[in-house]
């Protein structure tokens, strides 16, 4: 097997946001987010430890995953706002709209981009959260993290 | 080299688009024309060709027992009675 490397223009690690229960294959109701300077997937399985007296250790099960997505951008002024003028609520909306709004989305994290055949991604529904625009003179592009609270469970697929 | 693609293959049965075809190193291919290219067993591919020699084989044999019978008579005498 080989590592999973993203430094070429046609495997870089990509996230697509969609509107809920909408085609994510479809640009009209999707958002490929830009200018992602990094994302960090968590899926913690939960755990119970608990002690018997004919153990010397403690055992345990594991119980209900919490999953989330981590991520930074650069701030898009379009992505971010919305464009005021598109059927897609996410698009019309924005990322800060869909936030604020606690909008459902679906989304997807692509591992080694979009289009080869048998690459990776991870999907799932959840809201977005822990926006937290900033900016200074030193650095004078305006940035944000992104949270992805999932809704449920993350799956796996492969890019078709 | 890596073929991917080979991955929407689920429990032997293509997943894929329904023309077949994939994006493999940046362009689109037929998977059977990738098949035949890099040396690859498709799960789903047919094995017509050892069928029809197994065919072959059965007529041959068939036809070599025809043969075999048919002159199996030759080194007897026609009569097996005795002469008075």
């Amino acid at each position: 097997m080989a590592v999973i490397n993203v430094s070429k223009s046609t495997t870089e690690a990509t996230v697509v946001l969609c509107d809920s229960g909408a085609n994510i294959l479809a640009a009209a109701n999707t958002i490929t987010l830009l200018n992602l300077t990094d994302i960090s997937i968590t899926n913690n399985q939960g755990s119970f430890r608990y002690q018997t007296l004919d153990s010397q250790s403690e055992s345990v099960v594991t119980t209900v995953a919490t999953n989330s997505v981590a991520l930074n951008v650069v701030i898009d002024e379009t992505q971010f706002f919305g464009d005021g003028s598109n059927t897609s609520p996410l698009i019309n909306n924005g990322i800060f709209g869909t936030s604020n709004n606690k909008t459902e989305i679906d989304f997807r994290v692509y591992f080694e981009g979009t289009t080869e055949s048998g690459n990776k991604y991870l999907a799932g529904s959840g809201f977005i959260t822990g926006l937290a625009p900033t900016v200074n003179p030193s650095s004078p592009l305006w940035v944000t993290s992104l949270t992805l609270e999932v809704n449920g469970d993350l799956t796996e697929g492969d890019v078709v | 080299m890596e073929h991917k693609w080979l991955r929407l293959f689920k429990n032997g049965v293509w997943t894929g688009r329904e023309d077949r075809k994939v994006i493999f190193k940046g362009a689109e291919h037929s998977i059977d024309d990738l098949a035949k290219e890099y040396d690859l067993d498709l799960p789903d591919a047919k094995p017509m060709k050892k069928e029809q020699k197994q065919i072959n084989k059965i007529v041959d044999d068939l036809q070599n027992d025809i043969k075999v019978k048919e002159y199996e008579d030759m080194g007897k005498s026609q009569q097996d009675g005795d002469t008075e």
